[in-house]
């Protein structure tokens, strides 16, 4: 039976409607703000991408002259500093704000103006960073801007001031955020939805904002150090006044390995969502899934020093390092584990959405790979600084928090814009991202091998490093069209896609009760939640899963 | 619905902030105690602890004295509720007083926040720790029914 499904009859808040803008600007609606951030995380994907494409140019070919030693420099850090903070948190931090609340049955997050402020403020960080461009040039010492080349003896200009200031604006907007998420999953679900019952996504966003709430703030400590010291001629850092250089990266990868779980586990649980849905069957095993994220969160605090095994400390706390390192890969392999098990016997379909979850458990799995060879702390010793570590990033980066983002971007904005996304231009900008990323990246693992340097401007015509080079530049190519088509994609369906209806994918979760896209209040009433799948409960009266004894 | 008293999500809210925000000086705290603490001569040579503990004790029982300025509002007794506001302002004043005269002190001597690991570690702690945030998080969390409280929201 086919329903016609009705037009919204008041259009949703644009730049053409009347105060459009000024409605936009000064919104504390959590939809709008989750909009905001994902339109954030466009715009900086451009210029990061942008950066990137710049880089790959460069190393194209051995010992290359299209951009400076100075300006290769400050691309790759600001690539780093805006992919990470400007793009993978804004694009899950938006997911989170538009449907956190609304997966627990709220209407709003516990703190709309907080909410604004935290988008506003990471907002400015960005703008502050890339004023730097205008104020004397951009940071130029890597994303993790390590002592002493960031102090002011080696870096006069004032590019990492900008940096420092931009980092403590978005953790600021960062921190916000996590506060929210927490009161919100805390005091804000609907009768009948325990703590038990979220969705898997709420979970792990709820867990990620602790991890925030605690990695975050040793980060503004080091930013603050490191201001201090160069604004205030202060000697934290400064070996040669008694201050230690070692400091800095004791501190910067407290922060720095819980942050790459914070930029993964929103996308794990983006997935969580996505391949119980097209696969037609509950999660394998809820209750592993949801505590091997605690598990993570806990142990990511003791693996820092995993990123300074080749600074010279001793053995006893290398060993510690690389065993606590091993030890985290094994609440992420029972994630795979449970996903790949939950495919297992069902009834999959193979929506674009479901193809780059299904991708972020072939590319995350080699990523997890990779990095746990680093744990070993010779192999660490040989290949940290290659680019080795890159591939290794860039497949959990993009294999994971990418791949989850692009995965929601399929299975949600039919609910955020009451309009489907092509899946014709899906499939291609699908295969085109798979192609085109394991082809630009996967070649990296070698030039590691080889012994080609990162954060260097080029490369000696060593044997094989200008032919895999020039490999992995032809298919960035590919890739760089494949986020073309995304934009198109995006684009062309917010005005010709086909309407959506409520539940267009017949999912489980109370973000599909109310319509596409919801009212500004998002629900008038919702059903009693009495198990995980209240959706499914209310469609199957014979047989809700607070019947069922396995779960 | 989202029927639960706003006291109920700001008072969680204040207690995460308050709980992330000791992170932050729990990082301030080991750059301290691992410059500063092995120079020990120097603590002892340049700070007057008998001193610093007489103004801390007025700090200490100024946070008491607007718990009970609090529990006074609670009983409607709004002439101790003002004294006991009052007494806290002023002992804060004088916890003020006593920390700027430190700081000059200091300075005189030129020690300061470049004159070595031992000035810079102390002098960011005790920056950050008076100037910034403690006070008003910590009135905040008191003052409940404040205003100031709902610009959490």
């Amino acid at each position: 039976m086919r329903i016609r499904i009705p037009e919204s009859h008041e259009p949703l808040p644009g730049l053409k409607t009347p105060n459009g803008l000024l409605q936009w600007i000064s919104t504390v609606d959590h939809k709008q703000i989750g909009i905001l951030y994902l339109w954030s995380a466009l715009l900086f994907l451009v210029i990061g991408v942008t950066e990137a494409v710049l880089m790959r140019i460069q190393l194209t070919l051995p010992e290359n002259t299209f951009l400076s030693p100075q300006a290769y420099n400050q691309t790759f850090t600001l690539h780093g500093t805006t992919m990470i903070f400007l793009v993978l948190t804004p694009m899950l931090t938006g997911f989170a704000t538009y449907f956190l609340p609304i997966m627990i049955g709220s209407n709003e997050m516990a703190f709309p103006r907080l909410n604004a402020f935290s988008f506003w403020v990471f907002f400015l960080g960005g703008l502050v960073l890339y004023f730097s461009l205008l104020a004397g040039g951009a940071p130029n010492v890597g994303w993790f801007s390590y002592a002493p080349l960031s102090e002011k003896y080696y870096s006069s200009a004032p590019g990492v001031d900008y940096w420092a200031i931009s980092i403590i604006l978005m953790g600021t907007g960062t921190v916000g955020g996590a506060l929210n998420f927490i009161v919100t999953t805390l005091k804000y679900r609907a009768k009948g939805m325990s703590l038990n019952r979220v969705p898997l996504f709420v979970w792990m966003v709820f867990i990620n904002s602790f991890l925030m709430l605690a990695a975050f703030p040793i980060l503004n400590a080091a930013v603050f150090m490191i201001l201090i010291d160069r604004q205030f001629d202060a000697h934290f850092f400064t070996t040669a006044s008694g201050g230690d250089a070692l400091l800095w990266q004791h501190l910067f990868w407290s922060f720095g390995h819980p942050e790459v779980y914070i930029l993964a586990l929103p996308a794990f649980g983006i997935i969580s969502e996505v391949i119980p849905v097209f696969s037609r069957k509950p999660i394998f095993g809820h209750n592993f899934v949801a505590a091997s994220s605690v598990a993570i969160a806990l142990l990511s605090f003791g693996v820092w020093a995993h990123h300074m095994f080749a600074v010279g400390m001793s053995t006893p706390i290398n060993a510690f390092f690389a065993a606590s390192s091993i030890l985290i890969a094994v609440p992420t392999g029972v994630k795979i584990f449970n996903w790949s098990a939950t495919l297992w016997g069902g009834s999959v379909r193979f929506t674009t959405s479901m193809l780059f979850a299904l991708s972020l458990l072939i590319d995350f799995t080699i990523g997890g790979l990779s990095g746990v060879g680093f744990g070993l702390v010779p192999i660490d010793w040989r290949l940290t600084d290659t680019y080795f570590v890159v591939a290794h990033i860039h497949y959990v980066f993009i294999g994971a928090s990418v791949a989850g983002g692009l995965a929601g971007a399929y299975y949600w904005f039919p609910k955020i814009t009451g309009r489907m996304l092509s899946e014709k231009i899906g499939k291609w900008h699908f295969w085109l991202f798979f192609i085109g990323f394991n082809g630009t990246f996967f070649g990296m693992h070698f030039m590691g091998l080889l012994g080609m340097s990162r954060r260097v401007f080029t490369y000696p015509d060593l044997p094989y490093l200008g032919s895999l080079n020039l490999f992995s530049t032809a298919f960035m190519i590919i890739l760089v069209i494949s986020f073309i088509l995304f934009f198109i994609n995006i684009f062309y369906s917010l005005k010709k896609g086909k309407p959506a209806g409520d539940n267009p994918w017949r999912a489980w979760t109370l973000e599909w009760f109310t319509s596409s896209p919801p009212p500004v209040k998002n629900f008038e009433n919702i059903p009693l939640v009495r198990s995980r799948r209240p959706l499914w409960d209310a469609a199957n009266p014979n047989d809700p899963d607070w019947k069922r004894k396995d779960e | 619905m989202n029927d639960m008293s706003s006291m109920d999500r700001n008072r969680t809210g204040i207690l995460f902030f308050v709980g992330s925000e000791s992170f932050f000086f729990i990082s301030l705290m080991i750059a301290f105690g691992y410059y500063a603490l092995p120079q020990s001569a120097l603590s002892v040579k340049y700070l007057e602890v008998g001193r610093t503990l007489v103004f801390t004790v007025f700090l200490i029982t100024s946070s008491f004295t607007l718990y009970l300025s609090e529990k006074m509002m609670k009983k409607g007794n709004r002439k101790l509720q003002l004294i006991f506001l009052t007494v806290t302002f002023l002992f804060g004043l004088i916890f003020i007083y006593g920390q700027g005269t430190e700081y000059a002190r200091l300075f005189r001597v030129n020690m300061n926040i470049s004159s070595g690991v031992f000035g810079t570690t102390f002098f960011t702690l005790t920056g950050f720790s008076r100037v910034a945030c403690h006070y008003r998080t910590g009135h905040a969390d008191h003052d409940r029914n404040d205003d100031s409280f709902r610009l959490l929201q």
